[in-house]
C-alpha cells in the first residue's frame, strides 16, 4: 500500500473520501488533495507521456514549478495536476503529448472560466513560505495593506513539510517543529485577515511582470486571471529542486525531495517502498530521516563531495538507523522501463571523474537533494540586476541591506534571495516587510533604523555557524551599498569536530571528550548527560529546556554546549528538547547502566517491549526490554529508558522495536 | 530505453544534443534556445537554464557568471488563452490610464 496510516509525528486529517477516473477507471481518494497524490496514493506513477520520445512521466517537484505533471482534467489540458485539488467525479486523463482537447470536449470548460480580477494593494507577497508569511505579518502590523498570493492549496510553504524540529534560538521557533510553525505563523496571520488588512489568494500563481502596465498577472487554479497592482512587490517565491544529468533523469519515480516530502508528510502517501537519496546536505539527510519516520526503506544516502555537506546531528541521526553515506558517489543511471527499478551508483574522484565499478542499488525511488535553485524569473522580468553566486544556489538578485533590489519597486526574502534555512527566511521577511513599510512612509527613520538593526544581528548570528561558510561567502557578492552592519565570518571552528567522523561516528579522542567525570557518573543517581554535538551550529534549546542550569548558557548561539555535570540530575528534558536528538542520559549506578535515549520512530515501544540496541552506525550490539517510556515535552518526542552492559554505554545510541516478538 | 540523460525535461533536450550544439559554435542560452528549444518548454528553464550554462562554460572555459543568460518574458508558466480571452480589453486600459494620470 502507497498509504501511511501510522505515523510517530504526524496525523493526517483526511477530507471527504470521493470518487473519480483516471482514464475512465474508478478510484477513490480524499477531496480536495491534489490529483497526482491521489494518483500517487492508488498505485499510478505515470501522468503523461512526452511530446517527443513519447517517455513516461511523474511528477517532480510537487510545488507546481516544473510542469511535468500535466494531465488532461474533465476534458481541460495541461492541467499542473500537482496543485489541482480532487474533486468528486472528475475525469483524469493521461496526457499524450502536446496537450489537445477533445474534440467532444464540452464548450462549459471554457464557461467554468472566471471572470478577470483586478486587485490593486500596497505591498504584494508573492510566496507563502516562512519568508513569505513573515514579511505578511510585519508589513501588516505597520500598517500595510497586504496582498499574499501562493501557489499551493495550504499556506506554509515547505515549513508544512517539516517533521523535525528546527535549529536556531527559542526566542524564536527552535526546537519546535516545522509544521507546527506553519500553524504559528497561520494564526498570526487571521487577525490581519479579519480585519482586511490581509488579502490572501491560495492556489494562485505570480507568473509575469509587465513593466509597462506594472501589473503582475496572476492565475488562480488555472481557472481565472487575477491582476494585481501593487506599490510595492515583496518576491518569496522559495526555490526549485535541481537535476542532475543521469541516464534516465526523467522516469516516474525520479523525485526532487520537497516532492517526496509534500507527499508523505503532508497528504500521508508514500513514494516507494526503498529510496536511493541523492545528496547529503541537510535536506536530503532530513528528508531521510522523515523517510524512515513513514516507514521506507532507504538504500543509501550518496554525496559527490568528500564530506557531509549537513548537520553532522542530521548524518548522525540517519546514521545510526543503518542507513549508509556514501561519500564522493554519485546516482549513474535509473534503472526500469515505465518507473524506476533500480539505480547503479559510481565512485568519483576529487575531480570529479567516475572511478570503480558501478554498484547497483535496489530501490524505486530515486530522490534527488541536490540543491535549489531561487525562483527568480518575476525578478528577471522587471529587469532587476541578478548575479550568479553558486555559492547561494545560482541566479539571484543583487539588493541592499534592506533587502531591496534595484529595481526599487522589488524586494526579497527567503530562498528567493539565496539557499538558506528557515529560521533565517523568517528573519529575511521581516526585515523585507519593515523595509517595505518604511518605503511607503508607515514607520520612522530611526524606528526603522533600529529594528532592522535587531534584525540584522540575529540573522547574522544565525549565519555564523560553521555550515553557513558558502553562505557567507556568497552574500558578499549579492549585498550592495552601505552596509551599516558587517556580515560577520566566524573562523573559529570547534575544535573536537573533526570531518573524518562522519566516515564511521566517532573517533576515540572525540568519545573521550563527551563522557561526564566517572567519578561523579559512578554514583549519581539518574544519570549524567552526554551531548555529542561536536559542531558549531545555531541552536539553544538544550539550555534553556536545562531545569536545573546543567548545560551552561550560551556566550553566542553557534557554541557547543557546555555540561556543569554536578548539577545535572539527569532528568532527560534535554533529551527530549535537542532538534538533533544528540542528547543522551546514562545511569551508571545499578548492576547494568540505564539508558534514555530519544525516539522519534513507529511503533512507539511499550514498557516490556523487546528492543534491538543499535551504535552510531545502526549495527545491532545487544537486545533490551524496555524499561519505561516518557514523553516529557507532549510533542512525540519519546525518551526510552532501556538497560544494557554498561561497557556498551558510549556505543548503543538507537534502538529498533523488534516487531516479532 | 534509459541510455537518456536529459538537461531539459520539458522538450526532452539530451546532454548529447547540448554538447553537439556547443561544440558546433552555438554558445549562448539563446542560441541554443533557438536551436534546441531548450527552456522553451512549460517550465521556461527554471529546470535547465543552470545545466546549459555550465555545459557551455565547461566547453568555452567562460565562467558561469559572465555568460548571458537569455531573455525572460511573461508569462513565466502555462496560462491558457480561455482565460485571457475572458479578460476584457477595458481591464487592462485602466491600468494604463491611470499610469497617464
Amino acid at each position: 500500500m502507497h498509504v501511511i496510516n501510522d505515523h510517530p509525528i504526524l496525523k493526517f486529517e483526511r477530507g471527504r473520501k470521493v470518487q473519480f477516473y483516471h482514464d475512465g477507471k474508478l478510484m477513490e481518494w480524499y477531496e480536495n488533495d491534489p490529483i497526482a497524490v491521489a494518483l500517487q496514493a492508488n498505485g499510478v506513477k505515470i501522468l503523461s507521456y512526452s511530446k517527443r520520445f513519447h517517455r513516461p512521466r511523474g511528477f517532480f517537484c510537487a510545488i507546481g514549478k516544473c510542469s511535468s505533471c500535466f494531465m488532461r482534467v474533465d476534458g481541460l489540458p495541461n492541467v499542473r495536476t500537482c496543485i489541482t485539488p480532487l474533486r468528486e467525479g472528475m475525469r483524469i486523463e493521461t496526457q499524450h503529448g502536446i496537450g489537445e482537447f477533445l474534440e467532444d470536449t464540452p464548450s462549459d470548460v471554457i464557461d467554468q472560466l472566471g471572470q478577470p480580477l483586478i486587485v490593486e494593494t500596497e505591498v504584494l507577497v508573492i510566496g507563502a513560505g516562512p519568508a513569505g508569511l513573515s514579511t505578511c505579518l510585519e508589513a501588516a502590523d505597520l500598517g500595510c495593506q497586504v496582498t499574499l498570493v501562493d501557489e499551493s492549496l495550504e499556506l506554509g510553504g515547505q515549513l508544512i513539510k517539516q517533521t523535525h524540529k528546527f535549529f536556531g534560538s527559542s526566542e524564536d521557533f527552535a526546537g519546535i517543529r516545522g509544521v507546527k510553525i506553519a500553524e504559528i505563523l497561520r494564526e498570526k496571520l487571521i487577525p490581519y485577515t479579519v480585519s482586511g488588512k490581509l488579502t490572501i489568494f491560495s492556489n494562485t500563481s505570480a507568473i509575469g511582470y509587465y513593466a509597462k502596465e506594472d501589473v503582475v498577472l496572476c492565475t488562480q487554479g488555472e481557472k481565472r486571471i487575477i491582476l494585481i497592482k501593487p506599490k510595492a512587490v515583496v518576491v518569496s517565491s522559495g526555490a526549485m529542486e535541481k537535476l542532475i544529468p543521469f541516464s534516465g533523469n526523467d522516469l516516474p519515480g525520479v523525485y526532487g525531495a520537497g516532492a517526496v516530502q509534500t507527499l508523505m508528510n503532508v497528504y500521508g502517501v508514500l513514494p516507494g517502498k526503498k529510496v536511493l537519496m541523492v545528496g547529503a546536505g541537510n535536506i536530503g539527510l532530513i528528508v531521510s530521516y522523515q523517510l524512515l519516520q513513514a516507514g521506507v526503506k532507504v538504500a543509501a544516502i550518496v554525496e559527490l563531495a568528500p564530506r557531509v555537506g549537513g548537520y553532522w546531528v542530521h548524518a548522525s541521526k540517519v546514521q545510526r538507523l543503518g542507513v549508509p553515506i556514501l561519500l564522493q558517489h554519485t546516482v549513474k543511471g535509473a534503472v526500469g522501463e515505465k518507473q524506476v527499478e533500480g539505480a547503479w551508483i559510481q565512485q568519483v574522484d576529487e575531480e570529479g571523474r567516475f572511478v570503480g565499478a558501478e554498484k547497483f542499488v535496489d530501490c524505486d525511488t530515486i530522490c534527488l537533494a541536490v540543491g535549489l535553485t531561487p525562483t527568480v524569473d518575476l525578478l528577471w522580468q522587471a529587469g532587476c540586476e541578478m548575479v550568479y553566486v553558486a555559492d547561494l544556489g545560482g541566479y539571484v538578485p543583487k539588493r541592499d541591506w534592506t533587502l531591496r533590489t534595484s529595481n526599487p519597486k522589488f524586494w526579497i526574502a527567503g530562498d528567493a534571495s539565496a539557499i538558506g534555512e528557515a529560521t533565517t527566511a523568517m528573519l529575511e521577511g521581516r526585515i523585507a516587510g519593515l523595509s517595505v513599510s518604511k518605503a511607503l512612509g508607515k514607520v520612522s527613520e530611526s524606528f526603522f533604523k533600529n529594528k532592522c538593526e535587531e534584525y540584522w544581528t540575529r540573522l547574522n548570528e544565525l549565519r555564523m555557524a560553521e555550515t553557513c561558510e558558502r553562505l557567507r561567502k556568497g552574500l558578499q557578492f549579492a549585498l550592495s551599498g552601505n552596509f551599516p552592519i558587517t556580515v560577520q565570518s566566524s573562523e573559529e571552528k570547534s575544535q573536537i569536530f573533526n570531518e573524518e567522523t562522519y566516515a564511521d561516528a566517532f573517533d576515540k579522542r572525540t568519545v573521550q571528550s563527551i563522557i561526564p567525570p566517572m567519578d561523579l557518573w559512578k554514583k549519581r543517581k539518574g544519570g549524567l548527560v552526554i551531548i555529542e554535538c561536536p559542531q558549531r551550529i545555531p541552536c539553544d534549546p538544550c539550555h534553556v529546556s536545562c531545569p536545573t542550569g546543567a548545560i551552561l548558557p550560551f556566550q553566542n548561539i553557534n557554541d557547543l554546549p557546555s555540561v556543569d555535570y554536578s548539577k545535572c540530575t539527569g532528568c532527560a528534558m534535554c533529551v527530549a528538547a535537542c532538534p538533533g536528538l544528540a542528547c543522551f542520559v546514562a545511569d551508571m549506578t545499578g548492576e547494568q547502566a540505564i539508558l534514555k535515549l530519544p525516539y522519534e520512530m513507529s511503533p512507539i515501544p511499550k514498557e516490556g517491549n523487546v528492543v534491538a540496541c543499535l551504535d552510531r552506525s545502526g549495527r545491532e550490539l545487544a537486545r533490551s526490554k524496555v524499561r519505561k517510556v516518557q514523553e516529557p515535552r507532549r510533542d512525540r518526542t519519546f525518551v526510552v529508558h532501556v538497560q544494557v552492559p554498561k561497557e556498551l554505554v558510549m556505543l548503543v545510541r538507537a534502538l529498533k522495536v523488534i516487531e516479532d516478538e | 530505453m534509459n541510455d537518456k540523460i536529459f538537461v531539459c525535461r520539458c522538450e526532452e533536450i539530451t546532454i548529447e544534443e547540448l554538447r553537439m550544439c556547443i561544440k558546433m559554435g552555438f554558445t549562448s542560452f539563446n542560441e541554443l534556445r533557438k536551436i534546441l528549444r531548450v527552456g522553451m518548454g512549460p517550465c521556461q528553464g527554471r529546470g535547465c537554464r543552470e545545466l546549459v550554462l555550465k555545459e557551455i562554460s565547461k566547453a568555452t572555459g567562460v565562467p558561469v557568471h559572465f555568460l548571458s543568460v537569455g531573455t525572460f518574458r511573461p508569462p513565466s508558466k502555462p496560462i491558457s488563452f480561455g482565460q485571457i480571452a475572458k479578460m476584457n480589453v477595458c481591464d487592462v486600459r485602466i491600468f494604463e490610464s491611470q499610469k497617464n494620470v
